[in-house]
């Protein structure tokens, strides 16, 4: 799932839930996983890992779109 | 009697009461006192424990006379972080959750402490189950700092760094998930020390996220943290640990550790450098590769490691948690399970760099905390003439060493030139806590003379404080603020009363609470 996914996804719930205070914690917490998904060892790890699959669009995790918010073009 | 002893380092106390200088009683009277005059304002005790402390004096003055002396810690007052189980008291994390019954057991720490024959005075405030840096978000209101009752002395231990600081107890036992033993020892000028993961049993205490919490001593010097954390890890106190020779060798990793630091704590931690350079350590650069990840690996770990361990309280008395706590681990039930793993590939990455900058080094050095204690209700401090959010900048420094699991300890290096104490963190190997003490305890050794010289003149307050009558009145056992005071207000007026039941605690569900077993 792309970050912007999970965040519309998970603001979404939180809004149902009546818990709009989460959401800008929930906006910090995805700009934690950018960070996270484009760490370099997570880049230079995820070819070698037989666990990941190869999709043409990667989940995030590997590319240069994902490090600036904009994974999978959404 | 004199209330002398309470300003006075645990070892010497020790040694008084070994050779019959002071009496046990004497020693306990002066620590019930120092609480009775100063704890109406800090706010460190969620519990004190007059009568049984008196008894356990006793008992440890006729041991001692009868020739069974159980070595350094027999007869001294100490105080425990309110997280950990002590039988027969509420283990209330600072909570208004409901937590059952008060447990039938000592945890093994506390069980450790009783065999080494040390006084228990009471139970310590905290940031509520541990989970913040300031101590604020507490069912019994904000412990306040020694020097400056309007500032925050760090979390979450914020109680026992207090107790110690304000010679309320000798030491005290707190537990660190991202720095809640280190940080409030730099903020109180204290020594605070996380052993190595693993080392000190967790037992008993209410666990926040298991794969980083860590049970160590906060103290008011090396020697005295030492005595508490071979006691704590069961050591044999006639038998001295193995020790390696200091190198003086010291790492510093400057990228991403002193990036961002208040510029009093910048400028006194580079003199404590030079100082110790002039003493003859030889200090080099030692970069931690990917250090700047630290904060996404750790936040993607520790948050769904939280939910994990609250999830019947989330489920069922959300409403009880301070709001901020409860939003903080409500957060880790959104952590993809994809990050989680990728999270913990980051932590095996930063392992392997902390070890890597640690070799030929006895330690890495750093400061402790980005900035003094900040005053209580901050949400933000200036950092280079731009605010930046407090809590992050307050675990910056020592949350990667949570992840990873080295032992690092927190000495005092200050105060800044604002007149607040200053933490220097010391890192060493896994495994090799008693090496780090004897690195740490050389440190000291060099700074103390420089940093007693910088030692700004007594607060008003600090003296007040020393000249206020000491009341007669018993000591408080503290129940919770209501919850409307708590929340909002800075206020520390609980009054004194039975000890605490919880309100609530018997018309809820009982499930047993989240512990060690």
């Amino acid at each position: 799932m792309t970050i912007e996914q999970w965040l519309r996804n998970a603001a979404e719930d939180a809004e149902r839930r009546q818990s709009t205070d989460l959401i800008p914690r929930l906006e910090a917490l995805a700009e934690a996983t950018r960070h996270l998904r484009g760490a370099a060892w997570n880049r230079e790890a995820a070819p070698a890992s037989p666990a990941r699959p190869a999709p043409a669009s990667p989940p995030g995790a590997t590319g240069r779109a994902a490090r600036t918010g904009s994974a999978d073009g959404a | 009697m004199t209330t002398d002893w309470c300003d006075r380092p645990l070892h010497r106390v020790a040694a008084a009461i070994r050779t019959g200088a002071v009496a046990v009683r004497e020693v306990v009277d002066a620590a019930l006192d120092r609480i009775r005059a100063r704890d109406g304002a800090l706010n460190a005790f969620t519990t004190v424990l007059d009568d049984a402390a008196l008894a356990q004096a006793d008992a440890a003055a006729r041991e001692i006379a009868s020739g069974r002396y159980r070595g350094p810690l027999h007869g001294v007052p100490v105080s425990v972080k309110d997280l950990i189980d002590v039988a027969g008291l509420p283990t209330t994390a600072a909570s208004r959750v409901p937590r059952g019954a008060p447990p039938a057991a000592d945890a093994p720490v506390v069980a450790r402490l009783r065999a080494a024959g040390a006084v228990l005075v009471g139970k310590c405030n905290l940031h509520e189950f541990a989970f913040g840096t300031t101590g604020e978000d507490s069912a019994f209101g904000p412990a306040r700092h020694p020097l400056d009752p309007d500032r925050s002395p760090g979390g979450s231990s914020s109680g026992s760094a207090v107790s110690v600081a304000a010679g309320m107890a000798w030491a005290s036992v707190g537990t660190d998930t991202g720095g809640s033993v280190r940080i409030p020892a730099a903020a109180c000028g204290i020594v605070g020390l996380k052993p190595t993961f693993g080392e000190v049993s967790c037992e008993g205490v209410v666990p926040l996220a298991p794969s980083f919490d860590h049970v160590g001593p906060l103290a008011r010097c090396v020697a005295d943290a030492r005595l508490v954390f071979r006691a704590l890890r069961g050591d044999d106190p006639a038998r001295p640990a193995a020790r390696d020779p200091v190198t003086r060798r010291l790492g510093c990793p400057r990228p991403f550790f002193l990036d961002k630091l208040d510029a009093g704590v910048r400028e006194t931690f580079e003199q404590a450098l030079e100082r110790l350079r002039d003493a003859g350590w030889d200090v080099r650069d030692a970069p931690v590769r990917h250090a700047g990840d630290t904060p996404a690996v750790c936040l993607h770990l520790l948050l769904p490691e939280a939910a994990a361990a609250h999830a019947h309280g989330l489920d069922h008395h959300a409403d009880r948690y301070c709001p901020d706590v409860r939003l903080r681990l409500e957060l880790g039930r959104y952590v993809m399970a994809e990050d989680y793993v990728r999270a913990q590939r980051g932590r095996a990455v930063l392992t392997e760099a902390v070890d890597a900058a640690l070799d030929g080094r006895d330690a890495l050095v750093l400061p402790a905390l980005a900035v003094p204690a900040p005053r209580l209700g901050a949400g933000t401090v200036e950092i280079d003439a731009r605010p930046a959010p407090l809590r992050p900048l307050m675990l910056r420094l020592t949350q990667l060493f949570n992840a990873t699991g080295h032992p690092a300890v927190s000495i005092p290096c200050g105060p800044t030139s604002g007149g607040l104490p200053c933490g220097l963190q010391l890192v060493g190997r896994r495994g090799r806590t008693d090496h780090l003490l004897d690195v740490a305890e050389a440190c000291e050794a060099a700074l103390n003379e420089w940093s007693a010289s910088r030692r700004p003149p007594r607060t008003r307050y600090e003296q007040a404080a020393e000249t206020q009558n000491v009341t007669t009145r018993p000591a408080p056992a503290r129940t919770p603020l209501p919850a409307s005071k708590a929340m909002e207000s800075e206020s520390t007026s609980t009054e004194p009363s039975s000890i605490g039941t919880m309100p609530g605690s018997t018309s809820t569900p009982n499930e047993p609470a989240p512990r060690y077993r």
